[in-house]
């Protein structure tokens, strides 16, 4: 509540500004972006890389965009969203980045203007601890139903490698693990820092399940940052990122995380 | 562990933003639909039909596609976000348009329940048409409609949870970040919130039409 009435206050005088800064502005999305004074990043609430404490969004990619917004000159602004709306909302300019654990596809790629490469993530399935004898192979997923976050990565994995399988949609990837947990489904695919985080998070009601190892093996995929299509932001905050890599701010924000090992050079 | 007493605090929190939106599309969908209610028995045919077109598209539509539509469509075809820093917004003003005509609805079916003889008496002792309405028929109508307006706006309670669609924390939205953490009863625990406050309107509504109901004494 606090962040989007401090949205509000800083960004009610932005908005008339906008309309004629927007203008000459049009094909230059940094010069848009740094003539409202602030980046809006979308995010959801996805322990570790964004969630909230103490009313104040944190986690490694809150931390990093912070940085970056301040090589940049701007305001951060962090702007929840919902995960299958991201694209509507970066075109519809309700945000400037989607910048949330989001897995590079080339799918993305031609849709969005994407920045390099940062963090390594792969795709993992989560069954049942009971389960466990029964799913031991990709094999055994043929028949079973498997659930995922609609327009996930993990989405993608099951529509390319699990056809046998049937596919239960999710409005998100913590109700893709409760669509486990309930018996609605057999298998859930997520993001590797989100399944292993819920699955093992102290008293989480997610304990009764686990992490299966081998059952799939997804290949690695990179988390990179989103920005409109054709937008001269990618390439600024490349820069920013290259900068905060040489003199090791990434590496600093990532230890505190327990993500080092993930990081890409 | 995270303490039911703050998560009954924290939930809340999230129910006042729906009680905000509840309100307020009240205090302005209620005189609203009036408005179209009296556009749409308006003797100017153009509007009046101009009006139906317009209640059918409203009534016709999903409002969670509706509160998309309006929070989305000014960014994307024209470049002007101008609800990015007010979601809430966005969501007030789909929920008022939305909820005034089927408010305006509502009333014409108690305006039209009236019999015709109370105009003509009205006519005969020399009342204007203004009075006519507001001093014979306006409070027949009111009283004639409050089950059926009871009824939309209980409705209204729950519908605000439509809102989440874009990311406007209402009481589910806060239930959900126990989720992401792993903790999943708070979200279950949010039908106590919405089960408490529809239990006072009910209580409200019998009060108000019991003391509306004065011809059977």
């Amino acid at each position: 509540m606090a962040l989007s009435l401090g949205a509000c206050s800083s960004s009610s005088a932005d908005t008339s500004s906008d309309s004629s800064a927007d203008v000459p502005a049009a094909d230059s999305d940094l010069a848009y972006v740094q003539g409202k004074g602030n980046i809006v990043v979308g995010v959801t609430d996805f322990e570790p890389m964004d969630y909230i404490v103490n009313g104040e969004w944190t986690g490694f990619d809150a931390e990093l965009a912070l940085k970056v917004g301040e090589v940049l000159g701007v305001d951060v602004v962090f702007q929840e969203i919902s995960w299958d709306m991201k694209e509507t909302e970066l075109s519809g300019k309700t945000i400037d980045v989607i910048w949330n654990g989001l897995t590079w596809t080339e799918d993305r790629a031609a849709n969005m203007a994407m920045t390099d490469y940062y963090m390594l993530n792969k795709q993992v399935a989560v069954i049942r601890k009971d389960d466990a004898d029964k799913f031991v192979s990709i094999d055994d997923l043929a028949g079973a139903t498997v659930a995922a976050e609609a327009g996930s990565a993990g989405e993608e994995f099951i529509q390319a490698n699990l056809t046998d399988s049937t596919y239960i949609e999710s409005e998100s990837q913590k109700y893709a693990l409760m669509e486990l947990l309930s018996g609605n489904v057999d298998v859930t695919i997520l993001d590797y820092t989100m399944g292993y985080y819920l699955v093992n998070a102290e008293g989480s009601d997610f304990g009764s399940l686990m992490v299966a190892e081998n059952l799939i093996s997804a290949d690695e995929e990179y988390y990179a940052i989103a920005c409109r299509q054709g937008s001269d932001l990618a390439t600024a905050i490349n820069d920013c990122l290259k900068q905060l890599k040489a003199d090791g701010t990434v590496k600093e924000i990532a230890s505190k995380y327990g993500l080092e090992g993930s990081i890409v050079d | 562990m995270t303490s039911f007493l703050e998560v009954s605090l924290a939930l809340f929190d999230g129910f006042k933003t729906s009680l905000s939106l509840f309100v307020l599309t009240l205090l302005f969908a209620i005189p609203l639909g009036l408005l179209i209610c009296f556009g749409e028995r308006s003797k100017f045919k153009p509007l009046a039909d101009l009006i139906r077109v317009f209640i059918w598209i409203i009534r016709g539509t999903p409002l969670m596609l509706q509160i998309l539509v309006v929070f989305y469509v000014p960014g994307i075809l024209f470049d002007r976000p101008i609800f990015a820093n007010n979601r809430f917004l966005a969501a007030l003003i789909t929920f008022v348009i939305n909820y005034a005509c089927y408010f305006a609805e509502i009333y014409r079916g108690g305006i039209e329940s009236i019999p015709q003889g109370q105009y003509e008496a009205g006519q005969v002792l020399g009342l204007t048409n203004n009075q006519i309405f507001f001093k014979i028929i306006l409070l027949q109508v009111i009283k004639r409609i409050v089950p059926s307006m009871a009824n939309e706006i209980i409705t209204l309670v729950k519908d605000t949870s439509l809102v989440r669609v874009i990311t406007v924390v209402e009481i589910i939205k806060v239930a959900e970040r126990y989720t992401a953490k792993g903790l999943i009863w708070p979200l279950f625990y949010t039908g106590v919130y919405y089960l408490a406050f529809c239990g006072l309107l009910t209580i409200f509504f019998l009060y108000v039409e019991k003391k509306l109901n004065y011809y059977r004494g």
